[in-house]
């Protein structure tokens, strides 16, 4: 498919879009995720240890 | 720094997703009636989660642990309305698509919406987009009848038998006239919006269509898209709107998520 410039426009009004549009929100979410990830993770690496020293012993 | 990227882009990539996920579950949940009822569990779900973890409560956190299974059973059945748009709109594939409504079908359909507006004749039209709306052209009359303001002004004459339904509109073609759309249980700001203006939201919440209104009272052109209602909007104002969703996909210039209506007027 060819594509002209009107849609490479509109893809790139799209992705400006996606940066820009109701960022505190994304920013927030993102904040929120970071930490969700950090204590998630520490938690599962912490199971992970428990595993392996239980299976070690 | 190349080996750190080496070395973290799994996490980057987990966060991303991560944080993709929450925004999108808050963009749905926000305008909705439960957001409320989210907030309140949320909140109470954490402060006893952080009490009991610092204080070291073992029942609650045993109670905690052992009945976040019923929890999460009451968030399905409280958002299941919620939810099913969201899965709706998943399997939709519209994204980076475009709708085949043509130019001069939208012309035409803001025409006649203005000729109902002049004579004071209430009107509400769906806009399929990726979901398909056959099940409410089910509810109506299959018309298969090319856009014309002739055609729209008959069939929303007050004196005709499909004038008190919504028109289904797909490919610049009528589908269906008379039809029932889902009427949104949302909280309003503007107690004063009527049904007509309320089943243009309900189809928009429960689809990717918009929907257009012309209201009986007032004469006022809405639009309704994602669960939102722009109110009084003059035609050309209105023909921008959906160009701009026709063609970029999403969304609102003049976003208004927890006000529906921004104006306040008795509609219908």
């Amino acid at each position: 498919m060819k594509t002209t410039t009107p849609q490479l426009q509109q893809l790139g009004q799209r992705i400006k879009r996606m940066f820009t549009h109701d960022w505190e929100a994304k920013l927030v979410a993102t904040v929120l995720a970071f930490l969700v990830w950090y204590i998630v993770k520490d938690r599962v690496e912490m199971a992970q240890h428990g595993q392996t020293s239980a299976s070690r012993q | 720094m190349g080996q750190f990227i080496a070395h973290h882009w799994r996490d980057a990539v987990d966060i991303a997703i991560l944080a993709a996920l929450l925004y999108q579950g808050y963009r749905f949940f926000r305008a909705t009636r439960g957001a409320r009822i989210l907030t309140g569990l949320l909140v109470l779900l954490l402060s006893l989660s952080l009490v009991s973890e610092l204080l070291e409560l073992k029942v609650i956190n045993w109670l905690l642990q052992n009945f976040s299974v019923f929890f999460a059973l009451g968030i399905l059945i409280i958002f299941q309305p919620e939810l099913r748009r969201v899965l709706a709109e998943l399997g939709s594939h519209r994204f980076f698509s475009f709708n085949g409504t043509e130019e001069a079908s939208v012309d035409e359909l803001i025409e006649a919406m203005e000729a109902l507006s002049h004579r004071r004749c209430g009107a509400l039209f769906a806009l399929q987009r990726g979901i398909d709306l056959k099940p409410f052209a089910e509810t109506g009359v299959s018309t298969d009848a090319k856009i014309s303001t002739e055609l729209i002004s008959t069939v929303f004459h007050p004196k005709t038998p499909l004038h008190d339904g919504g028109m289904i509109i797909d490919q610049g073609r009528i589908v269906a006239a008379g039809c029932v759309f889902p009427v949104s249980q949302r909280e309003l700001k503007d107690r004063n919006i009527g049904l007509r203006h309320r089943a243009g939201i309900g189809i928009t919440e429960e689809t990717d269509a918009i929907a257009l209104v012309v209201s009986e009272e007032t004469g006022a052109l809405s639009l309704c898209f994602n669960g939102k209602l722009e109110h009084d909007l003059e035609a050309d104002d209105l023909r921008e709107r959906l160009h701009e969703i026709l063609m970029i996909g999403d969304l609102p210039t003049h976003e208004n998520d927890d006000a529906p209506t921004p104006a306040a007027r008795t509609e219908d």
